[in-house]
């Protein structure tokens, strides 16, 4: 278990944003999930997530990833993300994740897609 | 249908089925009934109707007629399917070698043990489940 | 084994006591990828039961992921069967989540949603999956509604056997606006060229809303259209396949 691993949110342009850093993994990855489902129950269908200083990503923080993308395109909102290290990427891409979350490179970007 | 699990005494069914359209769903049910009396959990009986499902069109190959013919025999916390194909007398070989690769890896992954060999000049093959989790 | 596979085979121990040690994504990555052929091959073997093949590759991808972030080379467990399990152990929670629904009368459907709430509470409260018994008791159902109900959720394998296509059966029953109207073989027959009448991205989009079952929103994210506009184009295509069918249908008969 990483200990740098943290959580943030914030709103920009009204858009919650909620960044992590650090390695999301089988131990981190639960208060990811929960702060993402506290945001969908408090009725924000659209949240940013922001994995900019995310440096390691298992397949637990994939599915929590996918999970509260379901919800949040369920309720008509998207959970776009801001990836731009390669090594992050390169499961998304693998996995043709790619293809299902909107990526973008900065947190405005993302915030602009969808404010 | 009795509701006690757990039963010890052997029980043992036999079932004939052409091959054709989706009656391949005879030998899943047949297989979910025996395991559903055995008091496996759910989630075994899904593994074993996969697995059954797997047994069966490994034999069939790509073949369109023909019959199967599965011996089903729980005993204890252990289910045993055998199979075996028997063609409509077209001579075109065993279709038996449709047991690719794969079908082996997924009964690998789905059931405790399985085989196959040719038995009377048919292909068969069979496979064994246990339950994994007992009812208490 | 031949010698290829052997070598392979050492490789990917020698990959996984590696990541072990140094948690590097590169080296994860790479095992993801030479097992990726797996997620495919399995993903095409339950490709039939309805739901669509690639979001069925998306689920065995990151099953396969999974599988690497889990596997313990030390347990002296084929690292092939334990990622086959947990594909198939993924594709069946896909499955029970959505790829059922269509064939199933509405009495079946429900009770098949009440087991499944079912089978998680007491899957917890036991520590075990329940029995057929367990659930039937607990559903007031009896056993065997309980195993009729769970066999539709497996929906079915088509393969070699059996190859109707289920995507056509779940819009042909939402064409003929109730369940049973449009499940026969003929009406089937008369939808397939009506649909492929319509436009790529109309085709796409009645595969997503009934072959997938998912919300318009979600598709107007995923076609890249606004969810007004997906209502319209839904609705436009669904009108034109009625008519189209009714018209064939018509002549058919005479």
């Amino acid at each position: 278990m990483d200990q740098s691993f943290q959580i943030a949110d914030e709103e920009v342009n009204g858009v919650p944003v909620v960044s992590a850093t650090g390695e999301i993994d089988v131990a981190t990855a639960p208060p990811l999930r929960d702060r993402l489902q506290a945001l969908a129950t408090s009725g924000k269908s659209t949240v940013v997530v922001n994995l900019l200083g995310v440096t390691f990503l298992d397949s637990t923080a994939l599915g929590v990833l996918v999970g509260a993308l379901k919800r949040c395109r369920e309720s008509g909102g998207d959970l776009p993300l801001v990836i731009t290290e390669p090594r992050i990427l390169k499961v998304f891409e693998i996995t043709g994740l790619t293809g299902v979350f909107p990526i973008y490179a900065s947190v405005d970007d993302a915030v602009r897609s969808v404010a | 249908m009795s509701t006690a699990g757990g039963q010890t005494a052997t029980l043992a069914v036999d079932l004939s089925i052409p091959v054709q359209a989706d009656l391949v769903v005879l030998a899943r049910l047949t297989a979910a009934t025996v395991a559903g009396r055995a008091g496996f959990g759910v989630e075994d009986i899904e593994d074993l109707r996969l697995a059954v499902e797997e047994l069966c069109l490994s034999l069939v190959g790509g073949a369109k007629d023909g019959r199967l013919h599965l011996t089903y025999e729980c005993e204890g916390d252990a289910i045993t399917v055998a199979c075996r194909y028997e063609d409509a007398g077209t001579p075109a070989g065993p279709p038996g070698q449709g047991a690719d690769d794969l079908s082996l890896r997924i009964l690998d992954a789905l059931v405790d043990e399985h085989g196959r060999q040719i038995r009377d000049g048919h292909p068969s093959a069979w496979l064994c489940k246990r339950r994994s989790d007992q009812p208490a | 084994m031949t010698d290829e596979a052997r070598v392979q085979g050492e490789d990917t121990k020698a990959l996984f006591l590696e990541l072990a040690a140094t948690r590097d994504t590169g080296v994860r990555d790479r095992l993801v990828t030479a097992h990726l052929g797996l997620a495919h091959q399995l993903a095409r073997r339950y490709a039939n039961r309805g739901e669509p093949y690639e979001d069925l590759v998306q689920v065995a991808s990151l099953a396969i992921v999974k599988s690497v972030d889990r596997f313990d080379p030390e347990r002296g467990v084929e690292f092939t069967t334990f990622a086959t399990r947990t594909v198939i152990g993924e594709l069946k929670r896909h499955f029970r989540d959505k790829g059922w629904a269509v064939r199933a009368p509405r009495r079946v459907q429900e009770l098949y949603l009440e087991l499944g709430k079912v089978t998680e509470s007491l899957s917890q409260e036991l520590g075990r999956s329940p029995t057929v018994a367990e659930l039937a008791t607990a559903t007031g159902a009896s056993e065997e509604a309980v195993l009729e109900a769970l066999e539709a959720g497996q929906g079915y394998r088509t393969s070699s056997i059996d190859a109707t296509d289920r995507n056509e059966e779940t819009l042909a029953s939402h064409i003929g606006g109730d369940d049973a109207s449009m499940d026969t073989v003929e009406d089937r027959e008369l939808l397939a060229p009506a649909l492929a009448k319509l436009a790529p991205r109309e085709q796409r989009i009645l595969q997503l809303r009934f072959g997938q079952g998912l919300t318009q929103s979600e598709i107007a994210a995923r076609v890249g259209i606004s969810q007004m506009h997906v209502s319209r184009l839904l609705a436009a295509s669904l009108e034109r396949l009625r008519r189209s069918v009714t018209e064939a249908g018509a002549v058919e008969r005479r």
